[in-house]
């Protein structure tokens, strides 16, 4: 019998229901992107940029079990994957991506968008 | 010290402090995020090998059989179900009572962080960063 189809909203919308939320830490930004995982299921990565120089690692796991919930209050299905950059790393990340875009094309997340929180 | 507390103290040694200057390499941040996962992986295998087979030293060679019959894989989907609090239907009957909020926590790391570990030993595109390796310890 073939897996269930899980409930997937679009993009835009995981980003609406990570806007609508207020967040009391130095949040900058928050890219959200679709993909599957290396268990083979459809999932989201959410990549909370932090407008500090040292992230609060505590603090950043309280966001990330928040931001699952919200997800998954929502009626997404899908595993939610958080992960923490500051400023500065994600400002790094994009240029590398500009440096080894000649790799391939599938270095690129199949669905992307982002919010500022 | 134990393995996994091992482990730890090694990923440690690899990274600079919290406020320290000082930039790793993608090399040593892959090899820190891999190994932190093991940590993991070493003590949840560790805790249910002993758990089933026995903790006592007579036990040894039969807790290592039992301990080779964890794969990572099985692990992660085991993890989904415990993560998300909607378990197999089979699996149900064997609980006591409800999923506690740290057993779905232990879960939801332990997939989390197996994601960055195959991410960090396959991905040769993905450049982690310092806070990457942070998080996963």
């Amino acid at each position: 019998m073939p897996a269930r189809a899980l409930k997937e909203l679009e993009i835009s919308d995981v980003e609406d229901i990570l806007n609508k939320e207020e967040w009391s830490l130095p949040f900058f930004s928050c890219r959200v992107e679709s993909d599957i995982d290396s268990l083979g299921d459809p999932a989201l990565w959410v990549w909370v940029v932090y407008d500090v120089k040292e992230v609060d690692l505590d603090a950043a796991h309280q966001a990330e079990r928040k931001i699952q919930s919200l997800i998954s209050e929502a009626g997404d299905e899908r595993w939610v994957y958080v992960r923490f950059r500051t400023r500065e790393e994600d400002a790094d990340t994009d240029e590398d991506n500009d440096e080894d875009s000649s790799w391939s094309d599938d270095s690129a997340r199949s669905d992307t968008g982002s919010v500022n929180l | 010290m134990s393995l996994p507390q091992n482990l730890l103290a090694l990923c440690e040694t690899m990274l600079p402090g919290q406020n320290q200057r000082g930039r790793p390499d993608a090399a040593t941040l892959k090899r820190c995020i891999s190994t932190a996962y093991y940590a993991v992986f070493s003590l949840l295998v560790h805790a249910a090998s002993s758990m089933l087979a026995g903790n006592s030293a007579g036990r040894n060679e039969l807790r290592g059989y039992v301990a080779r019959a964890f794969s990572h894989n099985e692990m992660a989907e085991a993890c989904k179900g415990f993560a998300g609090g909607n378990l197999n239907k089979r699996l149900k009957p064997c609980l006591q009572s409800s999923i506690s909020t740290d057993l779905k926590d232990i879960a939801a790391t332990f997939r989390s962080l197996q994601q960055s570990r195959h991410d960090a030993d396959y991905n040769i595109l993905q450049k982690p960063k310092k806070t990457d390796a942070r998080q996963a310890i």
